[in-house]
């Protein structure tokens, strides 16, 4: 966790993994790797927003004229590890969507 | 059915055949190698496509394994996995093709029409080579006879087999596609190539065609059938060529029907010279004998027959010399034989057994031989003629030709005659009235020179006129030459010049009937020349050659020449003038030269004659010279002739027999005077009742 001195993420996973006794779920990216389902916006579209804006602003859009928006697109995270301690099973439609918390730490 | 038979049918039939084949050879090896074509490209296509769906199997397997617990989504995975394949695979409800899935135990997982989770139905063949082999493909059949392919992949993770499966007519739908349009398309070609083979073929056969056509009408005898064929190549030389072989046999048949005709008018000529031979064998007063070349008889014809006094059949087979032995003949005839020349001799005398009743008679016979085709005389033509009429004819006309010689010399000798007894007259009266015995004596002598000419002249008449048959004798022409010509020339008012070599040979003839000639050829010329003239008379030795064109032997002989200045003789009257009876003189018998012709050549030479009209005449005599005995002989016998009579005093009894009392009176008066007893007759019969009266008296000394 950034800003938080001494963290040492393998030793904050075990112990969620150990601990964690109920379900737990995010909707923020930054601590979908401690939790057992996160549905968090997308940065990518929130960066991909704010990039198109600027180009419209840039290309003479008056800001005013630009409508306040929404995140669209979000993300579901499954710590299939957790899942497994927890013995939760998830539906096969929320596998088939989701990403697994082991496929993100894939190099 | 000729027209199934024709070049054309068969050409045609050999082409669509070679199409045919060629056409199935293409689609066999184009099926065979699109079916390999197909075999590959259909097996690289659906492996890929298996692969495809094995990689999707192994994307899920993989999530399956990510998520830690494998027992527990398994089932969800796979059932996950068959949606989304049946998704996306499974498109439509005709789809022939489409992706299946069964797993080991035979279970079906994915499947268009079979029932999901059910045994796959498919045969224990098709599930042991799927289990077998894991991946590939084969054939197979169904149950129901449907001929399919299959081509498979396992999945070993999870224990399934992804196959493709479908009939194989949709396999090679393409290939079945691409084969009918070969066909189609081969058809359609065959078609359009048959049929422009055909016109190739009918364009190029038409020549034949009308060939064939020709030579029908050619065998049907129609030789004038027009072809027309214009071409340039093969056919063209070879309608040429059967229009030159055409021409040729036409123009061969029209030489052979030409042939033909001339062969049957040669037959109905040969048949008419056969009837008209036979007529004249038959019917000819020649006789003719027909003998083999040993001379035996084939046949005579009736003349013969009748002069032998024999039946005809008589002669057949009997040999000619047996009939009439004449080994002179026979060696004629032997040489006839052997040389193949014929021969021929004119009036010879023939000693007839029977000649004390016929008397001698003349033929003219010849031996003619007929040549087989090595051309050996192997049959002889006899041929005889009576001529002793003739032969005695020719004497009477010699007779009479010869009265009128002397006609023509009458006058001339009449008054030769007249002068010769006027000069003796004269002289005798004018020695009787003179009594000066010199004058006397010289009146006498001239009297008896003109009495010796008169004599001579009457000698000269005598031999002239003298007939009967030739007795030749041998003579030198020299001074009966110039004797006759003077004597024919007596009151001609022409002049002579003699030409005559002094070492003539001597010639042994009938002198009278030289003299006869020579007078004619001088009368001729006299009478030719009646405007007066010169009769040049030239008379030498010459050698006539085998080769000369005379009709006479090779050997020595005068010629004697008669040139005269007068009008000459037309050409168109030059082979006419030896002709009896033939003259242009109102006077003239024509006999003279025929006459002088037939003595001539009677003794073996021959008469020739140049003329031109207006330019003289000149007739040449070729008399054979005397053979060499002859010649010594009559050299010997002239020995004596030429000696000088001397008077032969003697003594004896001599009868003299005369019909002119003044003759007999002169030789008795001479004879008295030399010497001699005389008895004299004045005519035949007289003459023998003297002779008869010494022989009572046995004294027959007096001759």
């Amino acid at each position: 966790m950034a800003g938080i001195t001494g963290w040492e993420d393998t030793l904050a996973r075990s112990y969620v993994l150990d601990k964690t006794r109920i379900v737990t779920g995010t909707v923020v990216m930054h601590i979908v790797q401690y939790v057992l389902l996160s549905y968090a916006k997308s940065d990518y579209e929130m960066g991909e927003y704010a990039a198109v804006t600027a180009l419209r602003i840039l290309n003479g859009t008056p800001p005013n004229e630009i409508p306040i928006s929404t995140n669209r697109k979000a993300k579901i995270t499954l710590n299939m590890s957790l899942a497994k301690e927890l013995g939760i099973k998830f539906p096969i439609e929320m596998i088939e969507k989701a990403t697994f918390i082991e496929e993100q730490e894939l190099p | 059915m000729k027209r199934l038979q024709s070049i054309r049918t068969w050409l045609l039939l050999f082409a669509a055949g070679v199409f045919v084949l060629t056409a199935l050879f293409v689609l066999l090896a184009a099926d065979y190698q699109l079916t390999r074509i197909t075999d590959r490209s259909q097996a690289a296509l659906y492996k890929e496509k298996l692969a495809t769906i094995i990689n999707i199997l192994e994307s899920r397997h993989a999530r399956l394994l990510r998520t830690g617990q494998i027992e527990a989504y398994r089932d969800d995975f796979m059932s996950s996995t068959i949606e989304t394949l049946t998704r996306s695979y499974y498109l439509s409800s005709d789809q022939l093709v489409y992706p299946c899935i069964i797993n080991t135990e035979y279970e079906i997982l994915m499947h268009r029409e079979l029932l999901i989770e059910k045994r796959s139905p498919a045969t224990a063949d098709f599930h042991s080579k799927v289990i077998t082999l894991k991946n590939g493909n084969f054939n197979y059949v169904t149950e129901s006879g449907e001929r399919m392919w299959c081509i498979f992949s396992f999945f070993k993770e999870w224990n399934w087999i992804v196959f493709y499966s479908f009939p194989q007519e949709v396999k090679y739908g393409d290939v079945s596609r691409l084969r009918t349009s070969l066909i189609v398309t081969l058809l359609i070609l065959g078609l359009v190539v048959i049929a422009i083979l055909s016109l190739i073929v009918t364009r190029m056969t038409r020549p034949l065609r009308k060939l064939t056509t020709a030579s029908i009408a050619m065998a049907a005898g129609d030789l004038d059938h027009i072809i027309d064929i214009g071409a340039r190549d093969e056919i063209g030389i070879l309608a040429r060529s059967f229009i030159n072989m055409r021409d040729s046999i036409r123009a061969k048949i029209r030489d052979l029907q030409r042939e033909i005709t001339e062969h049957r008018k040669a037959e109905i000529d040969l048949r008419e010279s056969n009837e008209l031979l036979e007529q004249i064998f038959s019917t000819t007063h020649f006789l003719l004998a027909y003998l083999d070349s040993d001379f035996n008889f084939i046949r005579v014809n009736e003349a013969y027959a009748r002069a032998g006094n024999q039946p005809q059949d008589y002669y057949i087979g009997k040999n000619h010399f047996d009939l009439f032995p004449h080994e002179e003949n026979r060696a004629i005839f032997q040489r006839v034989v052997d040389t193949g020349e014929p021969f021929s001799v004119e009036a010879k005398q023939f000693h007839h057994p029977d000649q004390v009743v016929r008397g001698t008679t003349y033929w003219d016979w010849s031996l003619i031989p007929v040549k087989d085709e090595a051309g050996r005389a192997h049959r002889l033509v006899f041929s005889l003629h009576d001529v002793t009429e003739a032969k005695k004819m020719e004497a009477e006309l010699l007779k009479t030709q010869k009265l009128e010689s002397i006609g023509i010399l009458a006058g001339g000798i009449a008054h030769d005659f007249n002068n010769l007894l006027t000069a003796i007259l004269g002289n005798i009266s004018f020695a009787s009235m003179s009594s000066d015995t010199a004058t006397i004596a010289e009146r006498l002598t001239e009297a008896e020179r003109a009495s010796i000419r008169a004599q001579e002249l009457a000698r000269q008449l005598l031999t002239f006129s003298k007939g009967g048959a030739p007795v030749k004798k041998i003579i030198f022409l020299g001074d009966l030459l110039k004797e006759t010509v003077a004597f024919s020339l007596r009151g001609a008012n022409i002049s002579c010049e003699f030409a005559i070599s002094p070492d003539l040979f001597p010639l042994e003839v009938d002198a009278g009937q030289l003299s006869q000639v020579i007078s004619n050829l001088s009368i001729n010329a006299d009478q030719a020349m009646a405007e007066g003239g010169t009769l040049k008379v030239q008379a030498g030795n010459v050698k006539v050659g085998e080769n000369a064109p005379l009709s006479i032997e090779a050997g020595d002989y005068v010629k004697i020449c008669f040139e005269d200045q007068g009008s000459g003789i037309a050409a168109e009257h030059l082979t006419n003038i030896f002709d009896p009876f033939f003259t242009t003189k109102k006077e003239g018998s024509g006999l003279g030269l025929s006459i002088s012709h037939s003595i001539i050549k009677n003794h073996g030479g021959c008469i020739t004659v140049d003329s031109q009209a207006g330019q003289g005449a000149v007739f040449c005599l070729y008399l054979p010279a005397a053979q060499k005995k002859s010649r010594e002989k009559s050299e010997k016998s002239l020995e004596g002739v030429l000696e000088k009579p001397a008077l032969l005093l003697g003594n004896g009894k001599i009868l003299v027999l005369d019909d002119e009392e003044m003759i007999r009176k002169l030789i008795i008066r001479i004879l008295s005077h030399a010497g001699y007893e005389v008895e004299s007759a004045a005519d035949g019969s007289e003459a023998i009742d003297l002779y008869r009266k010494p022989l009572k008296m046995l004294n027959p000394s007096m001759l």
